[in-house]
């Protein structure tokens, strides 16, 4: 899967913070900096851990973003800890 | 499956944030449940009957939670609850939400749930949220992926109660258990089961929740939309409200008047009459603007606008160190302190929590209304605009108080970093009227049983300490007493009987236990602007901020003639033992300010020391409140005396 997602990365570009992903793109979850308990609750809606895909709904602060069919608010702080990679239909 | 021990068998209720758990099992049980807390955990479950037919089940509503294996303090409670590890059994069926509208993100609580060998059914809600995205559930393919039964329900309507009694009855342990990392299989079950009957449908609510999401979150217009909706909910509120708070006030004054003709002068009727039917009404009045509060509120969050305000709310809030969670119950509290303090078990970071429930008491609720008509009506007199500023001055001043306090607890005794600011975001969707309806019931009730009770306690006991001791009339009291006898006309008797009432009334004050307590006070709170007699109203106003009137109408001996305009009159006129003015315009603006900020309610104390589990932070409250009052309050009288206002 690091692999997959390396080569991705090689082939579309690094990570963005999505703070700063436009709205309406499909992406890629592939890292985040957020607290090891904070991480926790991320995790289970969907937002850290393993990669899963991603739409930002809306960009900037307040960020939302839809997860498995779930939309979620997220404050501009946690947006800034998560980084994606654009998924390859979105090129 | 159900046992017939001799217990009740018990039914859990587990499920993710927002898939109508609650909405369930508030339709199964109506009002008949109470909270269970339990030790070490800051967060709890609540606990109910259901008769379906001649069976009895208790049923738990567990809190809602994303996963069970997280260190957070709902899922901690889960766990242990569902292990048997809280001095309890473990559960006899297990109901597991499903959302139809998202099924595979919720199938991974389950996942979780079928590791432990409980009878399971599930409840399978939103189905209507899934219809209008252009698809529904297969349960026929769902119950045979899952091994148990599976139900689709719509809790808010009572229709729904026979499938969920027969899937209870039903329940089974599965027989297949789904991988420990349950993604895969999650959606690869929830493939199988949805139907996609419209596949242009969902792009087509997509696109409209992005439209209504960019509008309601923009810095500017979502600002402007979010100051429009609140005030046309407060404005609806104290509208709206005021006719059945003048009946219910109505209604009292007539079962006083009735006891008052049915039952001799003595302490009997005064008990009855003062104590008893001035306390419950002195609550009583404040629950239409509760009940309202809750109707809109439920309405409103059901339309989905409530989750982007609070959402909008964390941008501004965040700063003072308060999460968006914290604006509902900030917003309550406009109401009554009560039931936002209540309303804060839904912020689940406890820091975040207890710094909601510290300050809330800051922002204006309805109890200080007539205080706050009272005093700016000595201040600015015949002057409108002005007085309607003092009014939104005080509210002002309230909510920049909470927040600033807010920042200093933050950065002092509940140092820390805050949970990251994440919510889900419900579906825009048309509330039921219905179900706000029994929102509101049932937060009215819980506030009447919460609060009513406890000041229906402490107005009885304050009757008792301005009622005794009894002191014997003065002798310029008896020689009025005389005068009535030998008075000619009727006209002249009453006048006379009225004066007599009313200086013998204040002179009972005077020597009650509350009287005394006035006089002791009297060097503490002269800096705010009170003499002996505020400080009774004061001291009498500590157990509710509302009985201020009237504690002062009767130290200002009002006897039996009291009215709104007639306080109003009555008090300027009042006089000092020293014969200057009771209330000149600085003691008036001390004392306005005192009351904005003095936590003058044991009710909410009682309240917070509950939500909180332990006195420590209801005497912080109180102590903190108390202090910045008395200190702003004398500041504001010494401003306005150096700027000329004596």
């Amino acid at each position: 899967m690091i692999r997959s997602i390396k080569a991705r990365q090689d082939l579309l570009g690094g990570p963005v913070r999505l703070a700063s992903i436009s709205a309406n793109t499909p992406f890629e979850l592939v890292s985040d900096t957020v607290p090891g308990e904070q991480r926790q609750l991320l995790e289970a809606m969907g937002l850290a851990g393993a990669p899963g895909s991603l739409r930002v709904c809306r960009s900037g602060s307040p960020c939302i973003v839809e997860v498995d069919g779930t939309r979620l608010g997220l404050s501009s702080a946690i947006a800034r800890c998560i980084m994606a990679v654009p998924l390859p239909s979105s090129r | 499956m159900i046992s017939t021990s001799v217990t009740p068998p018990r039914a859990v209720l587990l499920g993710q944030p927002n898939t109508g758990k609650t909405t369930l099992f508030n339709r199964l049980c109506g009002l008949r449940s109470h909270v269970a807390n339990y030790p070490g955990i800051t967060a709890d479950a609540r606990i109910g009957r259901w008769q379906p037919g001649d069976t009895t089940i208790e049923l738990v509503d567990l809190p809602g939670v994303y996963s069970l294996d997280l260190d957070l303090p709902e899922s901690t409670l889960c766990r242990r609850f569902l292990n048997g590890k809280l001095g309890e059994a473990k559960p006899d069926v297990l109901l597991i939400f499903l959302d139809a509208s998202k099924l595979a993100r919720t199938l991974r609580l389950y996942a979780q749930a079928t590791r432990l060998e409980i009878p399971i059914c599930c409840v399978l809600t939103m189905a209507d949220s899934a219809l209008q995205q252009g698809s529904s559930i297969d349960i026929e393919v769902l119950e045979e992926l899952l091994g148990v039964p599976v139900v689709s329900i719509d809790g808010r309507r009572r229709s729904s109660l026979g499938p969920v009694s027969l899937a209870v009855e039903s329940a089974t342990v599965p027989s297949r258990t789904p991988p420990d990392d349950p993604r895969d299989w999650s959606r690869a079950t929830a493939d199988s089961a949805v139907i996609v009957t419209d596949p242009e449908a969902r792009a087509t609510v997509t696109r409209r929740t992005d439209r209504i999401d960019q509008f309601v979150t923009h810095p500017l217009w979502g600002t402007l939309t979010f100051l429009t909706v609140m005030s046309a909910l407060f404005l609806t509120i104290f509208w709206l409200a005021s006719w059945p708070m003048d009946w219910i006030d109505a209604l009292f004054s007539v079962a006083s008047s009735v006891i008052e003709g049915a039952l001799d002068a003595g302490p009997l009727r005064s008990l009855i009459t003062d104590g008893v039917v001035g306390g419950v009404g002195s609550t009583v009045v404040f629950v239409p603007q509760i009940a309202l509060l809750f109707f809109l509120l439920s309405l409103l969050e059901e339309t989905g606008y409530l989750a982007r305000a609070a959402l909008l709310a964390d941008r501004f809030m965040r700063p003072f160190g308060l999460p968006g969670h914290a604006f509902v119950p900030l917003l309550s509290s406009h109401a009554c302190a009560i039931p936002a303090i209540l309303c804060s078990r839904l912020i689940p970071d406890r820091q975040d929590r207890l710094a909601t429930i510290l300050v809330a008491p800051f922002l204006s609720c309805s109890a200080r209304l007539p205080v706050y008509v009272l005093l700016i009506s000595l201040l600015f007199a015949g002057q409108p605009l002005l007085a309607g500023l003092a009014f939104t001055g005080c509210y002002l001043l309230g909510a920049i108080a909470a927040l600033l306090s807010s920042l200093l607890v933050r950065k002092t005794i509940l140092r820390g970093p805050s949970r990251p600011f994440v919510m889900e975001l419900p579906p825009y969707q048309r509330p039921s009227i219905g179900h706000a309806l029994e929102v509101a019931g049932e937060r009215s009730w819980t506030f009447l049983r919460k609060a009513g009770t406890v000041i229906l306690l402490i107005c009885i006991a304050l009757w008792w300490l301005s009622s005794y001791p009894i002191n014997a009339p003065s002798a310029e009291v008896q020689s009025l007493r005389n005068q009535v006898a030998a008075a000619s006309t009727v006209d002249e008797k009453t006048a006379i009987e009225k004066r007599a009432n009313r200086l013998q009334a204040r002179e009972q004050v005077a020597a009650s236990f509350c009287g005394r307590a006035g006089h002791w006070a009297e060097p503490i709170l002269e800096p705010v602007g009170a003499d002996w007699q505020l400080s009774v109203a004061i001291l009498s106003s500590f157990a509710a901020r509302e009985v201020f009137v009237s504690s002062l109408n009767v130290v200002l001996g009002a006897g039996d003639d009291s009215g709104a305009v007639g306080s109003i009159a009555r008090v300027r006129n009042s006089v000092r033992d020293d014969g200057s003015a009771l209330l000149t315009p600085s003691s008036a603006g001390g004392l306005l300010v005192f009351y904005v900020l003095a936590m003058q309610c044991l009710p909410t104390l009682a309240v917070t020391r509950r939500e909180t589990g332990g006195l420590r932070w209801a005497l912080l409250q109180l102590g903190y409140m108390t202090a910045l009052a008395w200190a702003l309050g004398a500041a504001t009288r010494t401003l306005l005396i150096a700027l000329g206002w004596p």
